[in-house]
Parts: structure tokens; sequence; C-alpha cells
């Protein structure tokens, strides 16, 4: 059967994470060792989409079965590699028991969420996991904005953690309200529940734009002398 | 769709734009604010540096100007006095040694404040001198390669013989190494200057976070006021390294 406009516009609307991740290969050897996770971040979304497109191609071609467990695989292992490189950008002030401690929550929610509270299922899209974690990731970025904003020496707009703390705040306020909206699907119309996804997928280009900046912005790895 | 969830969907949309604008304006004017602050304290700190060396200069060139040939007209007057008496001739061997203690003493603070070697000759003679000199009061093999040629700014010149003196004191007093190594170049239009010991080494963001070292900041200030990037990798056991990258401009 042929592929719906809205399938087709989402594709196309997370094309640009091509175009991170790309730029995130070129830059891997040259960073700071402390960006690292933000690229794997990005290569991990790259990937991700580009699995979702091969499997609904194939539901589309071949009638093979769609599920959400590879988007539910993606929530859990995205947002500690987030977190990691918040952690080496100075949250928690490099103390390792906050983010070991909210590493381990968030794998509980999700674990709750999808062997407690919807049954032995990961194939389903899931609400509580989402909401958690796009709402402390949204309180960690807004923190570690606050402190680039006090410490930082140099000019704030050439600062690729500042960028990426705006992606997040652009990606995850949106996200949360929409998770947080459609949390109780039964209320609303499959058209509206719709809707709102699309309006949301409008600013994936920009925010893939603006991660694409950040690591062009990353600093490069210094040679020291050594003894 | 039902008619209530399209008034729903446009509110929530309108909500987002207007709640999306104030967040756009409000990180637009941190960005402006921020900017304009890095330049005011950019220029605080240029202009309290600026003070302080025209100080020392000030200072340096009192001391040695017009202190040096007083002392030294005071020593030649004491020696023409006739003395029989041997009292007083040990008396006035006596006071032209504390006169040359204190024309040494005075040499050593001139330089201090600002070598004349590197008003004269430059970077590079300033710093190996200084190395000599302080090279018997400490067990730390200090050694330089430079391949700087021909001469900068002065001011460029005394804030890298700041930076230098600097990491060389903190070396002697915190490191507990056996080595330091210093390398100065040119690498297009920036000067590097890299350092490195084997010492104790010392957790940079856990000094920088309690605010304690003085050092560190007075290098980020110096670095800072010539528009350079500051880089440093330490850690407890493994040394300290610095590297300073520094725009140049030729001295006219």
């Amino acid at each position: 059967m042929p592929i719906p406009n809205n399938v087709l516009w989402g594709f196309f609307y997370s094309l640009p994470v091509f175009l991170s991740m790309i730029i995130a290969l070129v830059r891997f050897k040259k960073v700071v060792p402390e960006y690292h996770p933000f690229l794997y971040a990005i290569i991990l979304s790259a990937l991700t989409e580009l699995a979702r497109m091969i499997e609904i191609y194939l539901f589309y071609t071949y009638d093979t079965h769609v599920g959400y467990y590879i988007y539910n695989i993606y929530v859990l292992l995205y947002p500690p590699l987030c977190l990691w490189f918040m952690f080496n950008k100075g949250l928690f002030e490099g103390n390792k028991k906050w983010l070991y401690g909210t590493i381990i929550f968030w794998v509980l929610v999700w674990l709750t969420d999808h062997f407690v509270i919807n049954g032995i299922n990961i194939d389903n899209q899931t609400k509580l996991y989402r909401i958690v974690y796009s709402a402390m990731v949204c309180l960690f970025t807004i923190q570690l904005f606050n402190r680039l904003i006090v410490n930082e020496r140099k000019l704030l707009i050439k600062n690729a953690t500042f960028i990426i703390c705006c992606g997040w705040l652009l990606f995850f306020v949106p996200y949360l309200l929409m998770q947080s909206i459609s949390y109780k699907q039964s209320l609303y119309t499959m058209d509206f529940l719709k809707k709102i996804s699309a309006s949301w997928s409008i600013l994936l280009p920009f925010i893939y734009f603006i991660y694409s900046s950040a690591i062009l912005c990353m600093p490069s790895k210094k040679t020291f002398i050594q003894i | 769709m039902y008619a209530i969830e399209k008034d729903f969907y446009t509110n929530l949309m309108v909500s987002l734009l207007v709640i999306g604008g104030i967040l756009l304006f409000f990180l637009l004017s941190i960005i402006r604010q921020q900017t304009r602050y890095k330049r005011l304290s950019q220029a605080k700190i240029n202009a309290e540096i600026a003070t302080l060396e025209k100080e020392r200069k000030r200072i340096a060139s009192d001391l040695h100007d017009e202190i040096g040939p007083m002392l030294s007209t005071i020593k030649l007057q004491i020696n023409h006095i006739d003395i029989e008496n041997e009292e007083d001739k040990l008396l006035i061997v006596k006071t032209n040694r504390y006169i040359d203690d204190v024309i040494q003493k005075m040499r050593e603070i001139s330089y201090n404040l600002l070598p004349n070697i590197l008003i004269r000759r430059g970077l590079t003679p300033a710093i190996i001198e200084f190395i000599d000199k302080v090279k018997d009061s400490t067990p730390i093999q200090i050694s330089l390669k430079s391949s700087l040629s021909g001469r900068l700014d002065i001011d460029l010149e005394v804030n890298i013989y700041r930076l230098v003196q600097e990491i060389i004191h903190n070396s002697i007093k915190h490191s507990k190494a056996n080595r330091l190594v210093m390398e100065l170049g040119m690498e297009s239009s920036i000067i590097r200057l890299a350092t490195a010991d084997d010492g104790i080494g010392f957790d940079f963001a856990h000094s920088m976070a309690n605010k304690s070292g003085l050092g560190l900041f007075n290098l980020q200030s110096r670095t800072d006021v010539m528009e350079g990037v500051f880089n440093i990798d330490s850690q407890k056991g493994k040394g300290t390294r610095f590297l300073f990258e520094i725009p140049f401009k030729a001295k006219a």
C-alpha cells in the first residue's frame, strides 16, 4: 500500500539528523572527549530514525509488523547519554552518585512502564517514562544553562554547550507537553493526536540544525607537550 | 477531530507561539547582556593590568635611575672620608657592605618588577635569564625551547613573561616536580606557550570551583587580556600541562 503523506512528512522532517550524524562522525576524533556523549546521542538518534524508516517501508511494502520497540529502546539509551554529557560539563558538581542514581531511577521507571503498568510489552508507545525523563532533562538543562550564564568567560553564542542546551529546551519542552496532553489517549480522537504529534515534528529540522551548529562549535582537542 | 478538539488545538498552538516568543526574547536578551558584560569585564581587567604594569615599570625605573645612583654616590663619598681610627675604618667597611647589599636588593626588586632585559632584548632572553636566576633556589630542572624570532608588541611580551613567571613559581611552590619543560613558538598568527611538569598534579575543576588558587585566576586573567585561550590538563599523580594560544601582533 502507498505510504501516507503524514508518514512521508515525518521522514522528511527527520532527514536533518543524518547531516548531524555525518558532522558528528567527521568531528568525532578532533573534539575534546567530554563532548563525546552528545555525539554518541546524535549517532544513536540517526540510527534509530534509519531503523524506523526501514521498518515502516517494509510495513507498507511487505505488510511486516511495526511496533514501538525501536523507539522504546532508543528512549532508554538517549537520556543517559544526555545526562553523561551534562555531568561532564559540571552538572551534579562532579558527584557520580547523582549521575548513577538518576540513570538507575530512569531504568526503573522504564521497566515499571513497560513491564508493570502496560503488561510485559515493549512494543507499545508508553507515556509515564517519557514524561518523567523529559521533565528531568528539561530541569537539568535549565540548571546547566544557568551555570553557563554565570561562569562562561567567552561569547555564549559560540559556546557548544549553550547551543546544545537551547536545542534540548526546544526539543524537550514541546515533547513533554505533547506527551502530557496525550497521556490519556482514550480522551481524544486519533486525528487530534496525530495533529499534535505532527506539530511537534515540524520543530525537528530546526533542532537538528541547532545540534549541527553545536558540533561545529565544539572545541578541538589540544596537543599538550609531554615530558 | 471534534470541534472542541479543534478549538483546544488552536488555543494550544497560539499559547505555545506566545510562550516560544517570550522564551526567544529571554534568550536573545541573555546573549546580549552577556556579550556586554564580557566586554566590560574585559575592559576592566585590561585597565587593571595595564595600570599594574605601568606602576611596576615606574617604580622599577625610579629605583634603577634615581635610588641606585644616589646609593652609589653615598658609597663614593663615604669612601672619600679620611679616617685614621681603626674602629671607624671598620665601620666604613661595614657601611660599604650594607650599601652594596641594599644596591643588590634594590636591583632584585627592580628586576622582579620589570626586568630591563625584557625591554632591551625581548621575551626569550628575559625568560632564559629568569630561569637562570631561579634554578639555584629549586631542585626542579627547568628548560625552555623557543622558536620565537623577532620582537613582539611590548605589552604582549610582558604578559607572556608574567605567565611564565607564574607557572614557574607555581611549580616551585606546589608541584614537587623534578622537571619543568617549556616550549614557546609561533604557528600561523598564534603564539603557543606550552609547559609540562612531572609533579603531583591537581584537580583543576575542584580548584576553580572552590576559587582556591589565585595563581590559576591570574593565568586566566592574563590570557583573557591578550584575547588568548588557556587550556590545562592536570590529574593527581600525573603532572600538569598548560597550553596558551595567543593571537600574534608583530612589533611595529
